[in-house]
């Protein structure tokens, strides 16, 4: 009985990949109200494409300064958790910057890459996870062109 | 008692017994039944039987009665089985137990069944079978021991037939269950077209080239430090 309990949350777990992370909480409207942000959840064959299964994003407008700290701390916790390949564009671990990118690979989960990607212009925030056998996020750029 | 004997007293033995299948039951059928039941038993066991047989035949016909009522009551006496909190006494439980008790070899089947729902003593029962108490009790252990495995060994089937069906279920609903879905501002958009278009806009807020951003913003660090 154990090992199906243990079996049946791992599936689970697979599933919402992204609960793991410290930023998950954005994706879940916890802190920033839905009603402010543009939520976007697509998985299966539509994102074939992409070669991707799982698509999460999130983009708001932040309200003051609290709000963009509190995601870049989440963003920063992830990437210090999961030292893994990452693409930056002027992105600070200091907050400083008004504008500033981070694209961060995440270790493997089965046969799945995922990938977390932060961005900030001013106050316009977007967030996104994706799961898929996508090998890079170069290669994701190659696809959107 | 021999056959002869027995037969003699059939008739009037069997009233005797559907009276007192009525004390307990009210319901003329099943005393009737209980009745049969208790003649068939003292049959089977009339070699060992001696005169008067009143007095047993009312205890098995008792013991009957009281297996019935327990039926009834969708209740069983399983307080003397090992281990028994392994097990929850649900209805589905009880029923799957009575079902292995039923697969035993017809001894054990038959000493567990008057031990455990007819609640007989070991002497009675040993009486009955025309044995010794030492060996209903070693009868009586293997029975239980057997039961025991036999539903450890059902319950392991059944868990691994769930953990494989839950695990199929959900790798083919993964495999299978597409999700699109935008909230744009709290208001819910299903259509792909949306949906999809609201997605490569976030793409495209990542992957956008940044140079010319990344010129003007490394200026306004220079420029304010």
């Amino acid at each position: 009985m154990l090992i199906i309990i243990i079996t049946w949350l791992l599936t689970i777990a697979t599933t919402q990949a992204q609960s793991g992370l410290s930023v998950s909480p954005l994706f879940e409207g916890k802190i920033i109200p839905t009603q402010r942000m543009v939520e976007t959840r697509v998985k299966g064959k539509m994102l074939t494409k992409y070669q991707l299964t799982l698509f999460r994003s999130v983009r708001f407008k932040a309200n003051n300064k609290q709000e963009i700290n509190r995601v870049h701390d989440m963003i920063e916790q992830d990437k210090k958790k999961n030292p893994g390949i990452t693409y930056t564009e002027n992105y600070s671990s200091e907050k400083s910057r008004s504008k500033e990118t981070l694209m961060l690979q995440l270790p493997k989960q089965g046969n799945q890459n995922r990938f977390l990607c932060y961005k900030r212009n001013n106050e316009d925030v977007t967030v996104i996870y994706m799961e898929g056998t996508l090998n890079s996020l170069d290669t994701l750029r190659e696809l959107i062109k | 008692m021999t056959t002869e004997e027995f037969q003699q007293q059939a008739e009037e033995l069997r009233i005797k017994l559907v009276s007192v299948a009525h004390k307990y039951l009210g319901n003329t059928n099943e005393a009737e039944d209980i009745a049969q039941d208790a003649m068939i038993k003292l049959w089977l066991m009339r070699e060992q039987l001696t005169l008067p047989i009143i007095g047993m035949a009312s205890i098995v016909t008792r013991n009957l009665c009281i297996d019935a009522l327990r039926k009834h009551h969708k209740t069983i006496d399983i307080s003397q089985l090992p281990d028994e909190e392994d097990f929850s006494d649900d209805g589905e439980q009880i029923e799957q137990m009575l079902k292995v008790i039923d697969s035993l070899p017809s001894t054990q089947r038959a000493i567990l069944r008057m031990r455990h729902l007819q609640g007989m003593e070991m002497r009675e029962i040993a009486l009955v079978l025309g044995s010794t108490e030492v060996a209903v009790r070693k009868t009586l252990s293997r029975a239980r021991k057997m039961v025991k495995n036999r539903l450890i060994a059902i319950m392991a089937v059944a868990c691994v037939i769930i953990g494989i069906s839950m695990t199929t279920v959900h790798f083919v609903k993964l495999n299978t269950n597409d999700e699109c879905v935008a909230y744009v501002y709290g208001k819910k958009y299903t259509d792909q077209q949306t949906v999809m278009a609201e997605m490569r806009r976030s793409m495209g807020e990542i992957v956008e080239d940044n140079t010319q951003d990344e010129i003007e913003q490394q200026l306004n660090d220079l420029f304010r430090n």
